[in-house]
């Protein structure tokens, strides 16, 4: 049988509701098939230092110093988010941030760009298309293996499923260029049309590449059972966030359980990174260190 | 051999069930059973388990692929459907039968169960013998390959026939082969299936009328166990008698996690199976249940 054929059958066995009809097996992906034990590395986004990064009035950190505070704090990767890097693009400024981090011993555990992919056929969508090509371009240049892309939300006058079409559609018209450049498009739990695991993974099986996977987010469900749905989205997931809160639907924020997420992310057979994309209120240089050193804690007591 | 440590005790959720069937029906306060906790073997004290129904997953998968598939994918239980490609059937001769217990024993699984359509709801009488008499040549097959129990089921409710007839009926017949299974140590699990005889209300008439404490319920993860979002009506009238449980798609909005905390509040520590409706090829199996597994441990958990 195929690679493809085994991947449509898996798929279709592990959707949601487990549609076993033939328009969907004949479009599905696969979960990434991993080798070995599962494996959890642990790596903070640039993300995390946006306050640093951008400033109120003026920016007190630059990616460069970003990566070697990453290195100091004993990261095993970082996430380039573009947000932060200095534009227009250069090739030089993306050879320096790879060196940097080749030589600190950092994997480069991702980058990741700001889109919409909601956007009906046109003008519109072609230029977030192009956003995200051009990305995944630099992503390659750092040696990033993944792209953090997002879904984005129901434009007006649209329905739902109308959204998640395009959605779907601008992926697609992505995965020729993932290919090309080696890098897989994340899409990430952010909200919007993909608020929900089975949103998610209605997705993903829907774009037949296997340059798709998710980009979880661990804090971003606000559902009835936020662990449920990461569960539900981590045999998909080929990069994490760790939010260091979680807030089921209708209650209060919680601070997340580190280790709960690691055994998640293990049970599913995960190998990657668990990286800290920091939210809280508490200084992010009291809680990077601190976030660490659960992550650490947990991958060594997994059963 | 004995790999099936699980064949040769009772839990205490087994005493505590066999108990109150006894003394009424499982009325009793569970306090009031005077079993002390700290009395009861180490065992009982294991939580839930994972194992595979081979429909419709493996229905294609033979018996060497089968538990390949659930050792790498850490799945401890399999419950053969009748029919399926891995030919576990009651007309293996005495050698294979032998064999495939050895195979069983070395792949590490800790419970093996038979899925059979033995059923028990025709008003015709001779289709009902029949019936029976397969279901007793499902129990030698199990005890010869040292099966815990074999899963039977009713399949509807026949149009005109009075519904309480045909309850008592199927209860009469499990009475039936739950003797004939205590004969050969082997359980009999009546599926909660079949349209009508799926309402947990028939089914909770059916045990009673069953009255047999080597006969219990395979919880079947069924629609109409679900009551304004919630199985736990259902689970009122049907959890004492659990002894097997199938569950679905986990992808779904069936309550997964509130009947997991039912059962664990019972200190159910037997196994659910996984029991998914689409074939999957053999060589997608691991990642398949693998995922599936991942799933699971943190709804049980």
């Amino acid at each position: 049988m195929s690679g493809l054929h085994r991947r449509e059958v898996v798929a279709a066995a592990i959707g949601a509701g487990i549609t076993a009809c033939a328009a969907v097996r004949a479009r599905a992906a696969d979960p990434p098939a991993r080798s070995g034990k599962p494996l959890v590395k642990a790596g903070i986004a640039a993300y995390s230092y946006r306050q640093q990064l951008t400033g109120s009035q003026q920016p007190t950190m630059t990616m460069l110093d970003f990566v070697r505070l990453a290195a100091e704090t004993g990261w095993d990767g970082v996430e380039l988010t573009s947000y932060y890097i200095p534009t227009p693009v250069t090739q030089a400024y993306l050879a320096d941030l790879k060196r940097l981090c080749f030589v600190n011993g950092l994997q480069v555990a991702a980058s990741s760009v700001g889109n919409v992919f909601t956007h009906p056929a046109g003008e519109v969508r072609d230029r977030e298309i192009a956003k995200v090509k051009e990305w995944l371009g630099h992503a390659q240049a750092l040696g990033a293996p993944v792209l953090r892309v997002f879904a984005g939300n129901v434009q007006a006058g649209q329905t739902p499923e109308e959204a998640e079409r395009c959605c779907i559609e601008c992926l697609e018209a992505c995965c020729d260029r993932a290919a090309e450049t080696g890098v897989m498009l994340g899409l990430e739990n952010h909200g919007g049309i993909v608020a929900e695991a089975s949103a998610v993974t209605r997705i993903l099986r829907a774009v037949k590449s296997p340059w798709v996977g998710a980009n979880l987010d661990t804090g971003n469900f606000r559902t009835d059972d936020p662990y449920a749905d990461i569960a539900a989205c981590a045999p998909y997931a080929v990069t994490t966030h760790l939010k260091t809160e979680i807030q089921p639907r209708g209650g209060q924020k919680q601070p997340a359980d580190v280790k709960r997420i690691v055994q998640i992310l293990a049970d599913s057979g995960y190998r990657g990174f668990l990286t800290l994309e920091y939210e809280g209120a508490e200084p992010v240089a009291a809680a990077a260190p601190r976030t660490l050193a659960a992550i650490r804690q947990a991958v060594a007591a997994l059963s | 051999m004995a790999p099936y440590e699980d064949h040769d005790i009772l839990s205490r959720r087994e005493l505590l069930r066999l108990a109150g069937m006894a003394w009424g029906a499982g009325m009793l306060p569970t306090v009031a059973l005077g079993i002390p906790h700290s009395a009861l073997p180490q065992e009982v004290e294991r939580k839930m388990r994972l194992g595979l129904v081979t429909y419709n997953v493996a229905r294609d998968w033979d018996l060497p692929t089968i538990l390949r598939v659930c050792k790498e994918a850490g799945l401890e239980g399999v419950e053969f459907r009748t029919t399926h490609r891995h030919g576990v059937e009651p007309t293996l001769d005495a050698a294979r039968r032998a064999e495939v217990r050895q195979m069983c024993s070395e792949a590490g699984l800790k419970q093996l169960s038979l899925g059979t359509v033995c059923e028990f709801h025709s008003p015709d009488p001779a289709e009902v013998r029949r019936h029976v008499a397969d279901c007793a040549a499902f129990v030698k097959l199990a005890q010869d390959i040292g099966a815990r129990g074999v899963k039977v089921r009713p399949n509807g409710l026949p149009k005109d026939v009075p519904v309480q007839k045909t309850l008592e009926q199927i209860g009469k017949a499990l009475n039936e082969c739950g003797r004939i299974g205590a004969d050969h140590g082997v359980e009999i699990w009546v599926e909660v299936h079949g349209g009508g005889t799926s309402d947990p209300a028939n089914m909770r008439t059916i045990m009673d009328v069953c009255g047999h404490p080597n006969v219990g319920v395979t919880w079947n993860s069924n629609g109409t166990d679900v009551r304004d979002g919630s199985v736990k009506q259902a689970y009122e009238l049907l959890g004492r008698f659990i002894r097997c449980c199938h569950i679905t798609d986990l992808w779904s909005n069936y309550p997964w996690r509130e009947l997991m905390a039912l059962l664990r509040a019972d200190r159910y520590d037997r196994f659910m199976l996984c029991e998914v409706g689409t074939p999957v090829p053999p060589e997608a199996g691991t990642l398949f249940l693998r995922c599936y597994a991942g799933l699971w441990r943190e709804l049980a958990r």
